[in-house]
């Protein structure tokens, strides 16, 4: 009886630090979106008429050359002499484009959408494997195949959503160096949060200790 | 496996049901069965025990082992 009811916290809690990281990981997407939404939205209104959409905003993550103090609200875009004038958010800035845009660097951006829609894809795979998941524990089935192949799959989008975010990183600062040359900032790589990674081979490892498990378990079924 | 299982000979020459010996035994019938039909993986030494005892044999009279 406890070893059922601790499984069933156990699986509850997991759900909740699911849910949690999520969702602070949505509102971050969502401020940094926000951010460069509102930016854009209020330009465009300025400049264009109704039926045109607002400029296009870059969004990138910059580094001041001289000192982490000094982090000025304008400065130069060296690469066509424009003053720029952004908002800071988290040690990135948020900047319309009115600059002419290369069709190189248009087709990145087509690349980087869809690895954007790839990555949501995956991570929408991922909930469902881990609710199915989480329903056969609640129903105390565990050493089953179905289940060792769902958290087998959970392990590979997770690897395969690091892999995707990391090239959609490397594209996005191709695109900026590209773009924008500043006289007080250097732009930097956005980094790839190696944790999913770690989270996604530690699952992996989960996924074969619980394959040994269910093989122990046959054996031991069939131990007369 | 090369572990043959000759429990359905010794069964057959004592005149006993399975249902009977899984009873005297102590074990369900379909464990029993599992291990008549020579898909069980291991047995307990208590269960080699019983089944001697009821069949009144030897375990080499139960197991054999060929290559």
């Amino acid at each position: 009886m406890c070893k059922k009811n601790a499984l069933k916290m156990w699986v509850a809690f997991a759900s909740i630090a699911f849910g949690i990281l999520l969702g602070t990981n949505l509102i971050n997407e969502f401020e940094d979106f926000k951010m460069g939404a509102v930016m854009g939205f209020a330009e465009g209104n300025k400049e264009l008429s109704k039926e045109k959409l607002p400029p296009d905003v870059y969004y990138l993550k910059v580094a001041p050359r001289t000192s982490v103090f000094n982090f000025s609200e304008t400065t130069l875009n060296l690469k066509n002499g424009q003053a720029i004038n952004y908002r800071n958010h988290q040690f990135k800035v948020a900047i319309p484009a009115t600059l002419e845009i290369p069709k190189k660097v248009k087709n990145f951006e087509k690349f980087q959408t869809f690895l954007a829609l790839a990555v949501a894809a995956f991570y929408v795979v991922i909930l469902f494997k881990f609710v199915n998941v989480m329903r056969s524990l609640q129903k105390e089935v565990i050493f089953d195949a179905k289940n060792i192949n769902k958290i087998r799959q959970i392990g590979y989008f997770l690897i395969a959503n690091y892999c995707l975010m990391l090239v959609y990183n490397h594209l996005s600062f191709t695109i900026n160096k590209q773009m924008f040359e500043f006289s007080e900032y250097i732009i930097v790589r956005e980094k790839t949060n190696a944790i999913i990674l770690f989270l996604g081979t530690l699952i992996l490892i989960v996924a074969e200790v619980i394959k040994q498990g269910n093989q122990f378990k046959a054996e031991h079924d069939l131990t007369i | 496996m090369p572990i043959i299982v000759n429990l359905d000979v010794m069964m057959a020459k004592r005149k006993i049901s399975l249902n009977e010996l899984s009873e005297r035994v102590g074990i369900t019938p379909a464990n029993l069965s599992i291990l008549k039909t020579g898909k069980a993986k291991a047995i307990r030494f208590s269960t080699l025990e019983s089944l001697c005892k009821e069949l009144n044999c030897q375990p080499a009279d139960i197991l054999a082992w060929e290559q």
